[in-house]
């Protein structure tokens, strides 16, 4: 048995360092529109953007003519600044990027006046932050399964890794895992590949070695998936937190049972049963000062006062045996004095559910 | 899929579309790519366009309790022939998960009030279009505290 793990802080910190090889399509927002022209904009196509994107359409001039075929525009996927400026504006489609179209339906009077403006989003239910978002509820989808599917993460500079995490993922047995690390986004020949094994819905893996490169890529094969897709809830790169000393014999682990329940005056019961929750309590005793900095290093790194956020956490009860591990919550971090500088600290953890 | 529960969700209808919550992530219909057109389906005429799916911009498990739904049609002061014309307009309220500020952060760009509040129950493998609709509504109040609740009344 090893000691117990835990994963809580993940080097992949915004979506843009995501690049996924197969994105399943989003969907174009309707438009809300702010100025007193007739015309109306109808936004349209499928969007292929690997992050939401919001748009802004100006009317930009109606030099040329106030109507729809007549006055130009400008547009903005909000990336920063303008896209492009003096766009014709069209009854027919317009592409714009990531496969958003526009047009636009001339109407009574002046279709536009300058500074008409239309807010529309391309937004993707399924698009690859959905795995940074710690919400087991969201997942990353892909539109067809590859030979491989690829998922590229670029660090702003070589990170050390430890762990890799899939939860919530769909794989199958027979699906073929490797993670790649190289110090550039070229993957014939990486400085570093480690095949990574199947279980069941989640993987924890633990490197080797600590390895750093700043680009890392999943490569997933899994043809025989018969969702015809693959989707991830969760995917970590980064470190771990083991602590010099194992908790105690006699954990405790309880699984409590989210129902409604009717009873008759006669005691007759009927359920309404929805999940099961999982509760762990460990007793770490004992520990030396050095592992109580570590673990309120944890709380700072998983509780922000100024984003108001708490986040939850891989923990891993016996590193040799990785897959039997949850996502938690930690209720608090209680730490009692013992003697000298050794401190003993239950914890309590409650696993953190998904409703599909 | 047989066998599950259906489950009641609501449709926010905001400007730029349709949001759906439940009690639990919708799924299945509610997968946005099942709206799209994008060679799946052909225009034959076996399936209805739009009845498949719903299309939505945003899903999520954010409805912390469903209220209980009064409906009268026989007003008891009524006489017959009007009862029969009459119905009891429905006010509902519902409670959504607001903790993380998550509706707080999407109602100044997106108002909810005045717009449509549709709350429907089915299962989330059938066609939203085989969903029963129990209530169709105008959001009239909202409070953006941790447990946000919408106000709506029947139109």
């Amino acid at each position: 048995m090893g000691k117990a793990r835990f994963i809580f802080y993940n080097l992949i910190t915004a979506e843009s360092m995501l690049a996924v090889s197969s994105l399943r399509a989003g969907i174009v927002t309707s438009a809300l529109k702010e100025g007193s022209g007739s015309a109306i904009l109808n936004p349209g196509g499928s969007f292929t953007g690997s992050v939401d994107l919001e748009y802004i359409a100006e009317i930009d001039s109606i030099s040329g003519g106030a109507e729809v075929g007549q006055a130009t525009f400008k547009w903005s996927d909000g990336t920063g600044g303008w896209n492009e400026r003096g766009v014709t504006t069209s009854a027919s489609n317009l592409t714009l990027n990531n496969g958003v179209m526009v047009n636009f339906t001339t109407g009574s009077g002046a279709d536009f006046f300058v500074g008409d403006r239309w807010y529309f989003k391309g937004v993707n239910l399924f698009n690859a932050g959905k795995m940074i978002d710690l919400d087991r509820d969201h997942r990353y989808r892909s539109a067809t399964l590859g030979s491989p599917n690829t998922i590229t993460v670029t660090f702003g500079s070589a990170l050390e890794v430890m762990a890799l995490v899939l939860f919530d993922h769909n794989l199958t047995s027979g699906a073929t895992i490797v993670l790649k690390g190289n110090t550039a986004d070229s993957w014939a020949a990486p400085a570093f590949s480690e095949v990574i094994a199947w279980s069941s819905e989640k993987i924890i893996h633990f490197l080797s070695a600590a390895t750093t490169y700043r680009y890392w890529q999943l490569q997933i094969t899994d043809a025989g998936n018969t969702d015809g897709h693959i989707e991830i809830g969760e995917l970590f790169l980064g470190s771990y937190l083991e602590l010099s000393k194992n908790y105690n014999k006699g954990f405790s682990r309880d699984r409590r049972f989210l129902k409604d329940t009717n009873e008759t005056p006669y005691g007759i019961r009927r359920h309404r049963f929805y999940n099961t929750r999982k509760i762990f309590s460990y007793d770490f005793n004992v520990l030396p000062t050095a592992d109580i900095t570590s673990l309120e290093t944890l709380i700072d790194s998983i509780c922000s006062r100024s984003a108001g956020t708490f986040q939850p956490f891989w923990f891993v009860p016996d590193s040799a045996s990785p897959n039997d591990s949850h996502l938690v919550e930690i209720g608090s971090l209680p730490v009692k004095h013992r003697s000298l500088t050794w401190y003993d600290t239950p914890l309590q953890f409650e696993e953190v559910m998904t409703s599909v | 899929m047989r066998g599950e529960v259906p489950i009641p969700y609501l449709l926010i209808l905001t400007h730029l579309g349709y949001r759906a919550y439940a009690e639990k992530e919708p799924s299945n219909v509610f997968d946005a790519a099942a709206a799209i057109a994008d060679g799946t389906f052909l225009a034959d005429g076996t399936i209805t366009a739009g009845g498949s799916s719903v299309g939505v911009i945003d899903k999520g498990a954010r409805v912390l309790g469903f209220p209980a739904f009064e409906r009268t049609i026989q007003p008891v002061k009524d006489d017959v022939l009007t009862a029969l014309g009459g119905k009891q307009l429905q006010h509902i309220s519902i409670s959504m998960d607001n903790a993380d500020r998550y509706f707080s952060r999407i109602i100044p760009g997106e108002p909810f009030l005045g717009r449509a509040l549709n709350i429907y129950v089915g299962f989330e493998a059938d066609p939203q279009n085989e969903h029963l609709s129990v209530f169709r509504g105008i959001i009239t109040e909202l409070s953006l505290m941790p447990v946000m609740t919408i106000e709506a009344d029947e139109r």
